[in-house]
């Protein structure tokens, strides 16, 4: 016999977990296996975007009716979003219109561009819910979870004290369990150093590994977030996946060039459990490296209903929103005293060529009315319609 | 030691790599081929000191190289030695009038008890999987670089092979991140196997490219040096990586 057929699969394919965001869902290969961690990263001081997804990863779990661990306090539970009937409708798409938009032949078969991925219809309804962001979880929802014992609450302690509470909670589980560290590093958390941080993800992932029913999402404080000495390149060893949510807040010009979206997108470390090969490499639609081809930008869209993450695109204009082929005008202070201008006006210094004297210099003021050009106007004469009048 | 490199036996390779491209293939690989290579007085054998990854994994990827090991386990082939649960970092609120000891002499008594007589004409290969990760978490760098210089010391006196893999932490900005545990690495090894990224980015047809330079421990022999110039790219596979010339690789030309 050449051949003999295996019986046993040491490599059956890891379960997983859906994060409540199918563009999430997606970049992360189809959810976050079990006995993996995952850690987001929004070092933006003035945004929670890394709770955002945080709450959804939480909501998911309930929704779905399976166990969730939270480290922190019950409150931070009621502020979850929740289903709504119209949920997957998002206010701020435009709903296709009924007109239908003469394009050419050989265009019209061609797929609309989209820039994320939509909720796969042929999943199972619980694999990953629709939420809404304009809706709170109902206190009911919460009581029935902590009444049914699948919500189970650890209180935010020194990281060894946390660890020990995990390992216990671990312990008296079998069912798969999602465990939820909002905001690790924050003040509550006692005065944490880098390597405290490294260490508690560190033990976490061992702890993951040797309870492999349990899949862990953290966030790390925002002023424990910035990327400094290769900040983030080690929260990617430490962790399983770790994944970068920089918010335009802090940037100003980039809100001005992204103007659909919220903030960038960066892929540290992606979970490959049971491989060299991350599953995100070869299922993962939005970044798009399965094709052989390179890897796309990623950035992320908070709208009024919901979070997602999106390609990258520079708009038609090229980025900006509006054009800017006008040069702004120099404005340079003359030398002698001005006499008192309005506030309208522009100062505009000529030079003669080849002269050295700075009396040749003559300071021009210009009024902002008569400078002004007034706009290209197009005019039509009825009688001469073969002569237009600019 | 693995092709297409074809390193000799007894020498300390040092394996650095980067996020964008984990040098975890070049240790599996190196496990796989050596457990599986076939000599007919000798008997191989591996050990691993692990930190971070767990033996799940190892176990996951060498079967799908039809490498079982808890067979090789069981006959004493395969030995799985997880670092942090011997040992934890030190704590540097406490006393520092104490005598220091050294942290990691627990390891280095149970690799010692692993490794056996030297005597016993096992061809050994030894393989530490991540000396940043004990950096990072609290060690102090000095008491990582004794110990590798203990365990190198170790690995010669039995004529075993030993891997060391570190990460290497490439600045965001232009002020340069020091590492005082890579230089010490680097005067130690006898070849430095680097994993390295594509300088365009991330790639579905090519994972990263490998270099392989000379350390300062090398004898002469005629192991082929690959700059980073003419360094060999690969592309991952699940069962490890297929390597391939610059500019050669499916889905480049």
């Amino acid at each position: 016999m050449s051949f003999k057929r295996r019986t046993d699969r040491p490599t059956a394919p890891a379960t997983l977990v859906s994060t409540g965001l199918p563009s999430l869902d997606d970049i992360l290969g189809g959810g976050l296996p079990l006995s993996c961690s995952l850690v987001l990263i929004a070092p933006d001081l003035h945004t929670e975007y890394g709770e955002l997804v945080q709450r959804y990863f939480v909501a998911q779990g309930l929704a779905s009716q399976q166990h969730v661990c939270i480290v922190g306090p019950a409150d931070w539970v009621h502020g979850c979003m929740w289903l709504s009937a119209d949920a997957a409708m998002d206010s701020d798409v435009q709903p296709p219109s009924e007109e239908k938009v003469k394009i050419a032949w050989r265009y019209e078969q061609m797929k609309q561009f989209q820039t994320t991925v939509a909720t796969s219809a042929t999943t199972s309804a619980d694999a990953c819910r629709t939420f809404d962001l304009s809706v709170r979880i109902p206190s009911a929802v919460v009581a029935g979870a902590l009444a049914d014992s699948r919500l189970s609450l650890v209180p935010v302690d020194t990281p060894e004290r946390v660890l020990v509470s995990l390992t216990n909670t671990l312990a008296s589980h079998t069912a798969p369990l999602r465990i939820c560290i909002p905001a690790f590093g924050s003040p509550y958390w006692g005065d944490l150093k880098p390597q405290d941080v490294l260490y508690f993800l560190h033990r976490l992932r061992a702890l993951l590994r040797r309870h492999p029913h349990a899949c862990a999402s953290t966030n790390l404080a925002a002023e424990l977030s910035p990327d400094s000495a290769g900040w983030h390149q080690k929260l990617g060893w430490i962790s399983d996946g770790a994944i970068t949510m920089t918010a335009f807040t802090s940037d100003p010009a980039l809100a001005a060039a992204f103007p659909a979206l919220h903030g960038l997108v960066h892929i540290n470390a992606l979970p490959a459990p049971r491989g060299l090969v991350p599953a995100s490499d070869r299922f993962s639609t939005l970044r798009g490296a399965a094709m052989g081809g390179g890897e796309n930008n990623l950035g992320f869209k908070c709208t009024r209903k919901r979070l997602m993450f999106e390609t990258l695109h520079l708009n038609v204009e090229g980025g900006v929103a509006e054009r800017r082929t006008s040069a702004p005008a120099t404005i340079v202070q003359p030398a002698t005293a001005p006499a008192p201008r309005r506030a309208s006006d522009a100062v505009v210094r000529i030079q003669v060529e080849g002269s050295t004297t700075e009396a040749a210099a003559a300071t021009v003021v210009m009024s902002a009315k008569q400078g002004k050009k007034g706009g290209k106007k197009v005019g039509f004469q009825s009688d001469r319609p073969e002569v237009y009048d600019f | 030691m693995f092709s297409p490199f074809d390193l000799p036996p007894g020498i300390l390779l040092l394996v650095t790599d980067q996020l964008s491209s984990p040098a975890d293939f070049v240790l599996h690989r190196a496990l796989i081929d050596h457990l599986k290579a076939t000599k007919s007085n000798t008997k191989t054998k591996v050990i691993v000191l692990s930190v971070s990854e767990d033996l799940a994994r190892w176990k996951a990827i060498a079967a799908k190289s039809n490498l079982h090991l808890d067979q090789q386990s069981a006959s004493g082939a395969f030995t799985f030695i997880d670092v942090l649960e011997r040992v934890c970092p030190p704590n540097t609120d406490a006393d520092s009038s104490i005598a220091p000891r050294p942290i990691l002499l627990p390891i280095l008594d149970a690799m010692a008890s692993a490794l056996g007589p030297p005597d016993t004409g096992h061809d050994t290969l030894v393989i530490m999987d991540d000396l940043a990760a004990l950096d990072w978490l609290g060690f102090p760098v000095l008491d990582v670089t004794r110990f590798c210089r203990a365990l190198h010391a170790m690995c010669r006196k039995a004529n075993a092979t030993l891997l060391l893999r570190q990460h290497v932490l490439t600045p965001s900005a232009a002020d340069p991140i020091l590492d005082d545990l890579f230089r010490a690495l680097r005067q130690m090894c006898t070849y430095h196997l680097e994993v390295l990224p594509l300088t365009s980015g991330r790639s579905g047809a090519v994972s990263g490219q490998v270099a392989l330079h000379a350390g300062p421990g090398m004898l002469r022999s005629g192991v082929k040096l690959l700059p980073r110039s003419s360094a060999l790219q690969y592309k991952l596979t699940d069962g490890g990586a297929v390597f391939f010339e610059r500019g050669m690789g499916a889905g480049v030309l």
